[in-house]
């Protein structure tokens, strides 16, 4: 009983949050896959969240003006979520100015260590996340060998990130990090949360802001986040990055999610070409009834628009055009994707600041010509 | 056996089609052997002989390409002082006339630490010159073909003639069936022939300043090149192998491949070999972070283990191809390339692998 967790008080007001120096979240258009970038341009650093464009991040890293980049965090372990890490750990160099590399650091899996595969996700995935790309049967072991590698020749780069109680931030050194803290899993559950899936250990973490905060999901599923909001009370945040690309999520679940953390934005990073149906349509129903909250994905899908790649060209151009009047715009461009919301980037000051896409040129330039079925509640 | 190393066989006789051998556009001898032995001199009591200028040594005489230092020339009792060529009555043996004319000037015995063999002057003056050079000299019929002297010099110190020559070399010197068998453009026309003098001339002026960096040096061999590759009628492959044996030193690594250039290869990445095609000399490779297989000439950087499905490798190359989304065709800008470790674990026992390094 002494090592379970105790229920936190509320997060948001426990600490002077005035002080805190604006950062900013990056979610990178990266289909299917996730790849956030944390950062603060008054430091000069930056934090990893997952990784599969180890070229788009670094080109980000340079447009911020980077120095520091104190570590990248793996939330979970598919490939999803990991293909780009060791390229981007072998490869930041090339950023200009870049000085520090950080460290990798990883949810600690005891019973990785076991030879038997692990549980099926809740919506029928294997271990390793299939990507319906050429060559996706390679992607795995290749970014995983490539990724063990780094981590025999850099060992004392690498730590464990665990929620336990007593460590409540990422183990980086800097003043970003102490911005970040872990909320999910908890040591003790491990066990529990590996039987209903690895999605279900994802790290999940509040990114806190002056006087808004962020809560980044990875993969967690209904079943894993009833651990959470048992562990922790007062999760509200302004931002939220939903869930598994919308997936594996249903009306219901997302009702009760929603309510519990009250987001004014929802930021789902999915796929023009992913196979699985994300985001699920109870998650976009949910969020169409609710008036307060933007949804922000980051491609387009077929529940958006029959034949959805054919929109692709113009709204390529449209956000080329947008993006020679804005400094803050930032397009990496991936084939085979016909991107909605594009690249994400919110500020997290007094409030949450959505940077990109501007919402006027989203709604009226983005979604109201291209995508006819759009899921979007465009009251604004 | 006679064994073509610059280029294959086939490739000579491609080449051949759109060519006749030098000796039906000029004339070569050797220069003139001065010798030491009297008995060797049979023209001791010539009785008309005359003191003519004398050129001999070419690292002396030509210090470098399209120039001859007339200040090093001495001068020698014609014909009595000569071992060869003889004197002969016979007009059509005695090689006076190509001695004491205008003529090309080949280096006979060229350095052998450069690929550059076949060094060029032209011999205005008249000046007879010893056997540390060949002479060559363009036969009436072709210069009634606008064949000039400078036409001459340009064909024979271009990439072609080099190679030529190159194949021939069992020693240092020039034989002289290589020289006269050169391949040699059949169907120059008289506006090709009025560009290449042009060229040559000015690369003779500016070889005599000792500019040979100079815009006016570029424009001419510009104008050579694009005039001789097209009267090859030359590929750009082959015409890139050509050149880059004419640029060998012996400071260079001897090595027809073309080299990487490794500041270039800067991206760390992974790959697997999908399938390789020996005949075409590509192989199709995976590659992280590229959505289609990518297919590449095979280099020399990829080592016999690389050429097999499967293979599972480690390299560098230029960040660009991955801004590109593909892989030039012909890159050659590959880093050591080296078998990826772990690959042959299953997925659990990679993940094992990664995460014994957490604790």
């Amino acid at each position: 009983l002494e090592n379970l967790p105790t229920p936190s008080t509320s997060l948001v007001n426990v600490e002077s949050a005035k002080q805190r120096p604006v950062v900013k979240i990056a979610f990178l258009d990266v289909g299917q896959a996730d790849t956030i970038i944390v950062s603060c341009s008054d430091t000069h650093e930056a934090i990893i969240v997952d990784c599969v464009n180890a070229d788009a991040v670094m080109d980000y890293l340079e447009q911020e003006q980077i120095i520091y980049l104190r570590g990248v965090i793996v939330t979970h372990l598919h490939a999803d979520h990991y293909a780009g890490v060791a390229d981007l750990l072998n490869n930041y160099g090339l950023v200009p100015n870049i000085q520090e590399g950080g460290r990798l650091a990883l949810n600690e899996f005891p019973n990785l260590r076991s030879p038997h595969k692990l549980s099926l996700d809740r919506d029928g995935h294997s271990a390793s996340y299939e990507q319906p790309s050429v060559g996706a049967k390679r992607l795995a072991p290749s970014s995983l060998a490539k990724l063990a590698l780094w981590s025999k020749q850099n060992l004392s780069s690498c730590v464990e990130i665990k929620e336990d109680g007593q460590r409540t931030h990422p183990p980086f050194v800097g003043t970003l990090a102490q911005n970040i803290q872990l909320l999910h899993p908890h040591h003790v559950n491990y066990s529990e949360l590996k039987s209903i899936g690895l999605n279900n250990t994802s790290t999940v973490l509040r990114v806190k802001g002056s006087n808004s905060s962020a809560l980044l999901t990875g993969d967690i599923e209904p079943d894993g986040w009833q651990y959470l909001q048992e562990n922790h009370l007062g999760l509200q945040c302004d931002v939220l990055k939903f869930p598994h690309h919308g997936g594996a999520w249903d009306e219901v679940d997302t009702n009760i999610l929603l309510d519990h953390l009250q987001p004014s934005v929802v930021v789902i990073s999915v796929g023009t070409d992913n196979s699985y149906g994300h985001p699920s349509s109870g998650v976009f129903t949910a969020l169409h009834k609710r008036c307060d909250i933007r949804l922000l994905c980051t491609e387009a899908t077929e529940q958006c628009q029959h034949l959805v790649q054919s929109e692709r060209s113009s709204v390529i151009h449209q956000l080329e055009l947008q993006s020679k009047k804005s400094n803050n715009e930032f397009i990496p461009m991936k084939k085979q994707s016909c991107p909605c919301a594009g690249t994400v980037i919110i500020e997290l000051g007094d409030k949450a600041n959505v940077l990109q896409p501007e919402i006027r040129f989203h709604h009226e330039t983005i979604i109201k010509p291209h995508f006819k079925r759009h899921k979007c509640n465009l009251n604004e | 056996m006679d064994y073509k190393m610059v280029l294959p066989e086939y490739s000579w006789k491609m080449l051949r089609f759109y060519c006749v051998d030098m000796i039906d556009r000029a004339e070569t001898i050797r220069g003139a052997i001065v010798g030491k032995k009297p008995e060797n001199k049979r023209w001791t009591d010539f009785e008309n002989p005359k003191t003519v200028s004398w050129l001999t040594g070419v690292k002396d005489v030509t210090p470098r390409p399209y120039f001859i230092d007339y200040e090093k020339a001495t001068t020698i009792v014609y014909p009595n002082d000569l071992e060869e060529p003889r004197k002969s009555d016979n007009l059509n043996k005695d090689k006076e006339t190509l001695l004491a004319g205008e003529k090309v000037l080949i280096s006979y015995d060229p350095d052998p630490s450069w690929g550059q063999r076949v060094k060029v002057a032209i011999e205005r003056r008249g000046y007879y010159v010893s056997d540390s050079f060949w002479i060559a000299v363009p036969r009436l019929s072709a210069q009634l073909m606008h064949i000039s002297y400078e036409v001459l010099a340009a064909v024979l110190s271009w990439d072609v003639s080099n190679a030529w020559v190159i194949e021939f070399l069992k020693s240092p010197s020039i034989p002289k069936r290589a020289l006269d068998t050169i391949p040699f453009p059949a169907n120059l026309s008289q506006g090709e022939c009025q560009a290449l003098k042009e060229s040559m001339l000015q690369l003779e002026e500016e070889a005599k300043e000792n500019r040979y960096e100079s815009q006016k040096v570029k424009e001419a061999n510009l104008t050579i090149d694009g005039v001789l590759k097209a009267a090859y009628h030359l590929d750009e492959t082959t015409f890139e192998r050509l050149r880059k044996v004419r640029e060998w030193s012996s400071k260079s690594t001897p090595t027809l491949d073309v080299l990487p250039n490794h500041d270039q290869a800067n991206w760390s990445t992974s790959g697997v070999v999908d399938h390789v095609d020996k005949e075409q000399g590509t192989i199709t490779l995976w590659v992280d972070g590229f959505n289609e297989l990518q297919t590449v000439q095979i280099v020399a950087a990829m080592p016999g283990w690389m050429l097999r499905p499967g293979a599972a490798f480690l390299t560098k190359f230029p960040r660009k191809y991955v801004k590109r989304g593909s892989i030039d065709f012909t890159s050659v800008d590959w880093d050591m390339l080296r078998p990826q470790p772990y690959m042959y674990m299953s997925e659990e026992e990679l993940l094992g692998e990664l995460t014994n390094a957490f604790h």
